[in-house]
């Protein structure tokens, strides 16, 4: 009698444990840096083959913006979320997430500068000129949209960058910055360079009429980090898929789609400029309002 | 006690200069106004400028001489010998035209302008005017507009007598091979031309430059079989897109200007005005009824989206 009580109970834990298996899945946040719906298309794929290859639902879903991105990561109970340079470093020390891939552009870089620009028919040429004018950043919870310009300016002796403007906004994404000055609606723009040479490489006279008046130094790009509370094999199954996908052929096909040549191996380390960063901005992690 | 005195009469010295200075600075001053007729944009700022300078301690300080000639340059120039005539401190001008015909009629004349395009005005400046400027971004308009619908041929109505249209319509030439679009000149001179202009014409979307008589044609003519874009607003002829200068705005800053005058400041010791303020608005029911749509990422750009 006792052996069939323990069978049944074997057999209950063990349906039990394939049928939780079966609708686990895995959700990635992704950090809303470009035009959401260019940005699902880019992604999409990348789901369907780490689905495919996990075994397991994976879905990526965008954080509606920047400052709500560590409320939404717990709200959410996401696994994991492509942070940007200052997002990563935030969930790193408020999450305790962990950096585990990023992926390397078709120019071989894994890393992303800031820009602060002008059209070239403003009369912008310097930090001098910006005084009284209106700037568009994308939001406080971007390294290359905000922080960057941020220290730029303290560094050059402006101490409340904020009040040297007429007037300030905040676009929620680097190509609404980019759109803002282009349209006339703010004068100076910051955001990250890639998502401008982007658009400019489709749209040639965008070229013509911008102009890069500062850069940051070189900044880790979007990188993948996951919950410390995805168990360590799966990190290292999802690590590994990612890093071998340029050696599959429909991994291959995926990168393209998604404008990679492929992932390479992230860590805590790669983030210790985007500390000094904050220090020349002087914003204390802990206590930065950044909503 | 005598140096007692002496004190006494520097401290009244003292009061009186600063009394006079004072004084002096918030004479009471006249300006001549020169308000292009049945222009709305125009007139829309002017209802901001009214409702701003009432805001102002500075307000009774004023008085307001208004010229509302129709925009073409014969009676703009008229306006201008009139106030003149009429000796007012200042002239405050709205639009290209306007400012362009007081600069030429008078360049010392102390001037002070708004909504002026600013590559129409570069070769008129003059060290007693100054004021608020825009520069519309024509490429963004073209964009835009190829973003709606596959464009192969856009329609520029401008007015060759007013040089901020001339301008623009050069601009849009320029810009347009780049997105392999052809251009076909529709020149107006007087609102009612526009009816005759495009009757004919076969092109796949219309500017409207910022000419005020392509302003005011733009309600002339309602039901377009095209998407319009507009580079002044104007809410009842609902272009699909208006990207303009704020008149919100155009009339602070105007307002910023004259009180720095009022105070005292000659027009040279005040930088003109050109930082940005475009609006972008799109007009999504026009769209519909154009069997257009207007790319969501595109809405989500707009300052204002209207029915």
């Amino acid at each position: 009698m006792r052996l069939l009580v323990l069978i049944i109970s074997a057999l209950i834990l063990c349906f039990s444990t394939i049928s939780f298996a079966a609708e686990r899945e895995i959700l990635i946040g992704l950090i809303p840096e470009e035009n959401i719906f260019r940005q699902m298309d880019r992604y999409k794929p990348l789901s369907e083959y780490l689905t495919f290859k996990l075994g397991m639902k994976t879905r990526f879903t965008i954080l509606s913006r920047y400052g709500d991105i560590i409320d939404r990561f717990v709200m959410r109970n996401l696994d994991g979320a492509f942070f940007g340079a200052f997002t990563s470093v935030l969930a790193m020390e408020k999450l305790g997430v962990e950096p585990v891939v990023r992926p390397m552009d078709l120019d071989g870089t894994s890393s992303a500068e800031g820009y602060i620009f002008v059209r070239r028919d403003s009369n912008i040429k310097d930090i001098k000129d910006m005084k009284g004018k209106t700037i568009a950043f994308v939001d406080r919870a971007t390294a290359t949209g905000y922080i960057f310009a941020l220290a730029y300016f303290k560094e050059h002796g402006i101490k409340n960058p904020l009040n040297y403007f007429k007037e300030y906004y905040f676009t929620g994404s680097h190509d609404s910055a980019l759109l803002s000055v282009l349209d006339g609606r703010a004068d100076i723009g910051v955001a990250k360079n890639k998502i401008i040479k982007e658009r400019i490489k489709k749209d040639p006279v965008m070229q013509q009429e911008i102009l890069i008046i500062a850069r940051s130094i070189a900044l880790p790009d979007v990188t993948l980090c996951l919950s410390k509370k995805i168990d360590k094999g799966l990190k290292e199954r999802i690590r590994d898929i990612l890093l071998k996908m340029d050696k599959d052929p429909e991994g291959r096909k995926v990168l393209e789609r998604f404008g990679a040549l492929r992932f390479i191996a992230a860590s805590k380390e790669d983030f210790s400029i985007v500390y000094n960063l904050l220090k020349k901005a002087d914003i204390e992690i802990k206590t930065y309002k950044y909503r | 006690m005598r140096q007692f005195k002496l004190r006494l009469l520097i401290l009244i010295l003292a009061f009186f200069i600063f009394f006079i200075k004072e004084s002096y600075a918030i004479e009471k001053k006249t300006i001549g106004v020169i308000l292009p007729s049945n222009v709305p944009y125009y007139e829309e700022i002017h209802t901001h400028f009214l409702k701003k300078m009432e805001a102002t301690i500075l307000s009774g300080q004023i008085d307001f001489l208004i010229q509302k000639p129709f925009p073409d340059p014969i009676a703009l120039s008229n306006a201008a010998r009139k106030l003149i005539a009429h000796n007012v401190d200042i002239i405050f001008c709205y639009g290209t035209e306007a400012t362009i015909a007081t600069l030429n009629e008078r360049p010392d004349q102390p001037v002070i302008y708004v909504a002026v395009y600013t590559p129409a005005l570069e070769r008129y400046r003059t060290k007693n005017s100054t004021g608020v400027e825009f520069k519309t971004p024509i490429s963004s308009i073209t964009r835009y507009l190829n973003s709606m619908k596959e464009i192969k041929v856009i329609g520029v109505v401008y007015n060759p007598l007013e040089s901020d249209s001339l301008y623009q319509l050069n601009e849009i030439m320029k810009c347009c091979p780049y997105y392999k679009i052809n251009v076909v000149k529709l020149g107006i001179k007087k609102p009612s031309d526009i009816k005759q202009v495009i009757r004919d014409v076969s092109a796949d979307a219309l500017i409207f430059t910022t000419s005020s008589i392509a302003n005011i044609a733009l309600l002339d003519f309602r039901e377009y079989w095209v998407p319009v874009a507009s580079l002044l607003p104007r809410r009842e002829a609902k272009p699909v897109i208006s990207l303009y200068p704020s008149p919100r705005k155009q009339a602070e800053k105007a307002v910023a200007i004259i009180q720095a005058i009022l105070k005292g400041k000659k027009p040279y010791e005040i930088v003109r005005d050109s930082s940005a303020d475009m609006e972008l608005v799109f007009a999504i029911g026009e769209a519909q009824r154009l069997n257009l749509r207007i790319p969501a990422d595109l809405l989500t750009e707009a300052t204002e989206v209207i029915h």
